[in-house]
Formats: C-alpha cells, sequence, structure tokens
C-alpha cells in the first residue's frame, strides 16, 4: 500500500529525517513510536505532502507520489488526522465533515456526511453546533470523521491520545480496529507506545530522524532497548 | 428647516456610503482569508474608474474602436480590475508564498501591494495626466422628491446593488463549497490542505473577487458622481481601511455598517463643520473605537483573522 524509500527531510539546517525507510500492507496496522523531535510528525507529513522531502521516494498504491500535491494525495485515498485534531472551529460540525468531504463527487457527499453521523450519535447531536464547543473526544471523533469522509485507503493518526481521559483513549483505539476490519491501512505515530503496540501489527522505532528498530510488535515489545525507554519498564 | 437639511445630509451620506462598502469589503476579505493588507485595492479602483473613462471617451487602444457606450466601457473596466487583482496575486502573494511557504508571515506582499497600487496610479498619469475627467451616462438630474427630500435615485439603486452583492458573497461564503474552502483557508490552511483543498487553486478567487468588488464600486462612483480622476483610489482607499476597522476585520456585513457609518459622519462632518474635518471625524471615530472595541462592530477578533 505505502512504500517510503530513503526519505529526508530538512529545515534550513535541521536534518529532521535521515535516510527512514518503512512501509505499510493492505489491511494492516502500523506505528510509529518515538520521542519528543525524532520526527514522527514530520514523516507523517512528508506522506501527506504537506513537507517536501529534499530526498528520496514515496510509493502509494505503487505509483510514486512524490510530486503529487496535497490535495491530490487526499484524493487518492491518504488522509492525516493531524495532531492536536485541528478541526475548524468557526464552523459548525456539519460544515467540517463537508470540508473533509472536500475532493469527494458531489452526490456521494450527503451519503458520507449522514454515514459519519449514523456511527457516531454524540456528533449527530451537535450537527448545527460550534466545533469549539465539542469536548476533547468529541472533537477528536470529529477529526477521524472528517477524515473517513474523504473515503481513505490508508489514514494516518499523528497522536491521537494526546489530551484525552483513559477511557476515551480506549474507546478510541477500539474505533482504530473497527476502521482497520473496514479494510482501511492504518499508520499511528503515538507517544503512548503500550497502547500503539497492542494495537498494530508492526511497528517503527524512530530516534532523532532514523529508524532505530523495526520489526512484528511482538518483537518490538521484547526489545530491551525498547522497553527501557519507551514502555517505562526496568531491565 | 435645520432638522429637514440634517435629515438630507444623512441620506446622503448612506448614499456615499454605498461606494465604500463594496471596497471595505475587498479589503475585509483580503485581511479576513488570506491575512493580508491589499493595499493595491484603491488602485483596483481607480483603474477599473479610468480604463471606463478611457473606453468611453477615445474607444479602444489603437484606433480599434471609436468611444465605446458608458456601460460597456464600465465593463471593460471592471474586468480589467479583475486582471489586476490576479497579476496582483501572481506577484505578491504566490510568489512570496512559494518562495517562503507562507506569504502572510512576511511583510514583503504587503510592501510589494504598495509598489503596485504606486505603478497603477502613475502608469494612469503617464498615459491620462492628472486631470479629474468628467464620465457622462444618461443619468443626470435622476432625483427622487419625498416629503421635501431629495433621493438620487442612481444613487439609491447603488445603495440597494451594494448590499445585494454583499449578500450574494455573504451566502457564497457561508453556503457554497468555495466559500466554505475559503473559510477554511482563513483559519488553518495547513489543515484545509489536508482536507483536499488546493489552496493555490482557491486563492485566485479571493483576487477575482476584490478586482470585481473595486470595479463594481468604481462604477458606482462614476455613474453617480460624473467623474473618475487618477487620485480617486486615494481618497476611497482610506475611507474603506476606516470603514473596515470599524466593522470589524474579517466581517463582512460589518463592512456595511462601517461603510455607511463613514459615509454619514463624512457628511455630518462637512456640514457642520466644513470640507476639511472630514477626515479629521472619521479618524477620530476609528481611533476612539479602536480605544473601546478594539474588535470593531461586528468583529470577533482584536486583531488577524475574522470570522464570515
Amino acid at each position: 500500500m505505502l512504500e517510503i524509500e530513503n526519505i529526508n527531510v530538512r529545515y534550513g539546517p535541521i536534518h529532521a529525517l535521515k535516510n527512514i525507510s518503512i512501509s505499510v500492507g493492505e489491511s494492516e496496522i502500523v506505528t510509529v513510536v518515538g520521542s519528543n523531535g525524532a520526527g514522527k510528525s514530520s514523516l507523517l507529513r512528508a506522506i501527506a505532502g504537506t513537507v517536501k522531502p529534499s530526498k528520496g521516494n514515496i510509493f502509494f498504491k505503487e505509483k510514486k507520489i512524490n510530486s503529487l500535491s496535497a490535495p491530490s494525495r487526499v484524493k487518492s485515498g491518504l488522509t492525516l488526522v493531524p495532531e492536536g485534531r485541528q478541526i475548524f472551529v468557526s464552523m459548525t460540525v456539519e460544515e467540517n465533515l463537508l470540508l473533509g468531504a472536500h475532493s469527494q463527487n458531489r452526490s456521494q457527499v450527503k451519503n458520507l456526511v449522514e454515514s459519519i453521523f449514523d456511527r457516531f450519535s454524540n456528533l449527530a447531536s451537535r450537527r448545527y453546533q460550534l466545533a469549539s464547543v465539542l469536548s476533547g473526544g468529541e472533537q477528536q471523533m470529529l477529526a477521524i470523521g472528517r477524515a473517513m469522509v474523504a473515503k481513505p485507503k490508508l489514514m494516518m493518526l499523528d497522536e491521537p491520545s494526546l489530551g484525552l481521559s483513559p477511557i476515551l483513549v480506549g474507546q478510541l483505539f477500539e474505533l482504530i480496529k473497527e476502521l482497520h476490519s473496514e479494510g482501511i491501512s492504518i499508520l499511528i505515530v503515538e507517544q503512548n507506545t503500550k497502547l500503539a503496540l497492542k494495537t498494530a501489527h508492526r511497528g517503527y522505532v524512530l530516534e532523532l530522524g532514523s529508524v532505530r528498530l523495526e520489526g512484528t510488535v511482538s518483537q518490538l515489545a521484547a526489545d530491551k532497548i525498547l522497553a527501557e525507554a519507551y514502555l517505562g519498564e526496568s531491565v | 428647516m435645520f432638522f429637514e437639511q440634517v435629515l438630507q445630509q444623512i441620506i446622503n451620506g448612506l448614499m456615499l456610503g454605498s461606494i465604500y462598502i463594496s471596497v471595505a469589503v475587498a479589503f475585509t476579505l483580503a485581511i479576513g482569508i488570506l491575512n493580508f493588507l491589499n493595499f493595491t485595492i484603491p488602485a483596483l479602483y481607480m483603474f477599473a474608474g479610468m480604463v471606463g473613462w478611457s473606453l468611453s471617451h477615445y474607444g479602444l487602444p489603437f484606433g480599434l474602436s471609436g468611444p465605446i457606450k458608458w456601460w460597456f466601457a464600465l465593463f471593460i473596466g471592471i474586468n480589467c480590475a479583475i486582471l489586476a487583482s490576479l497579476l496582483v496575486e501572481r506577484f505578491t502573494y504566490r510568489y512570496f508564498k512559494m518562495k517562503h511557504g507562507d506569504a502572510t508571515e512576511h511583510a514583503i506582499p504587503l510592501v510589494s501591494s504598495l509598489g503596485f497600487l504606486l505603478i497603477f496610479e502613475y502608469l494612469i498619469l503617464i498615459a491620462h495626466g492628472s486631470d479629474t475627467r468628467g464620465f457622462s451616462t444618461p443619468f443626470t438630474n435622476l432625483d427622487w422628491r419625498v416629503a421635501g427630500f431629495i433621493i438620487s435615485i442612481p444613487q439609491l439603486i447603488s445603495l440597494i446593488l451594494s448590499i445585494l452583492i454583499v449578500a450574494a458573497l455573504s451566502y457564497l461564503l457561508i453556503r457554497t463549497k468555495v466559500g466554505r474552502a475559503l473559510r477554511a483557508i482563513a483559519e488553518n490552511p495547513d489543515a484545509a490542505t489536508l482536507m483536499g483543498i488546493d489552496v493555490d487553486r482557491i486563492v485566485p478567487v479571493v483576487f477575482i473577487l476584490i478586482g470585481f468588488l473595486c470595479g463594481v464600486s468604481a462604477s458606482i462612483f462614476a455613474i453617480n458622481y460624473h467623474e473618475v480622476s487618477p487620485y480617486m483610489g486615494d481618497h476611497v482607499g482610506t475611507k474603506a481601511i476606516a470603514a473596515m476597522v470599524i466593522g470589524g476585520l474579517g466581517s463582512v456585513w460589518g463592512a456595511i455598517a462601517g461603510g455607511l457609518i463613514v459615509g454619514l459622519s463624512e457628511t455630518l462632518s462637512i456640514y457642520f463643520f466644513g470640507a476639511s474635518s472630514a477626515q479629521i471625524t472619521v479618524w477620530s471615530l476609528l481611533l476612539l473605537l479602536v480605544v473601546f472595541k478594539p474588535t470593531g462592530l461586528f468583529g470577533h477578533n482584536a486583531i488577524g483573522k475574522g470570522k464570515f
């Protein structure tokens, strides 16, 4: 589904991503973990097309998409739920979903938006309210719903559990599993390493812009360095 | 008698406000959506008026035609303002966005738009000199006398037209796909891109609307005051900025209120204190408002991006 080959991202003198190669297969949940500043968000932004890599290739559905604009990538089935939700707070819940469906055919938009309201009753009851009045959990549902109406083949989530209560985090990861069971591939960047490894099939550990470790979640969970650094377990 | 005269001035002020409304909305669109104080707006206004006059007086360039009918000349003038506005978009906003990633973070587009203002003004000065030119239309002395008051019919139609255009614009921003995309760009351009909105394709729509609003406003001025000049933009530009701030940055309906308030203050000030007092009254009013209500009458944010 997604192949990244030796990608490099630079912000002026800062070398944020150094020769990163990762992949996400069909109907796979892949997680990227790492500490602050490891380059996780830069990686997702490079895949989404909002940051230009200085080197390397990105293939999506076996097509090279390096030169594809961010909006064209959305149209081809790649969506990103950004860190901090970034919902449009001056607009209503419905308008946020309509924006998510911006690249869809006019005839499909209504059904797509209604399918989100059918799925999330909390959002349906707040349909005409400003998104700013939603709770943190509802805002995250809206951000995911907004990505779903774009009919993604691969959904990327950047720190989705940030700022949510443990109960809501549990619900959120259940939802991610549901999306996966519906055939959407998932690439999830998460600081909650335990939960990410519990949900995903495979994972990568980023450190200072490079891939430090990769493997199945059981391989990663068994790694002593990872356990000590990210799972809080003393070895 | 005194009250009748004051009431007549109020009517005149509201009619004058119709000129400011469209230009104030043009300013508020640029600020509200792009966070860009577009100084070229007064030049686009002047450009539409002068092109309209030139075509109705001389005809097309290079002797391609004789003098053109006033309405068609103004129509071409409006289109020229739209094209000039797109030129400004290409060489100020888009260029700096491509070069630096975000045009609004830099003062350069603002300064470049000021450069375009002067270039347009001096090009017109070179072509036609600095004289005020008469613009003839069939609408002279078309007044409506009601209970002793004189209401100019073209001015009344202009006021209604200005409000209708702003209402249509408001509908576009609130109800349509393009409008939603523009509001998304206004709030968070990065998140808008992640929704699949092609910011580079949508932003020119703002500049087309700006050119259109300036062109319509200049046409309304030419029809009502029967004159145009290379300096007509300077006068309306300062008043429209004041109208935008009074109404609230980024608020389309605020720009209508601001335009009418500025028109009223100007005519009443001239009536009571003489012609030189108009600018002092308008800008004192603005400064007072900024002190007591920095968001303007209908604005949400004291500074920066507005909500429609």
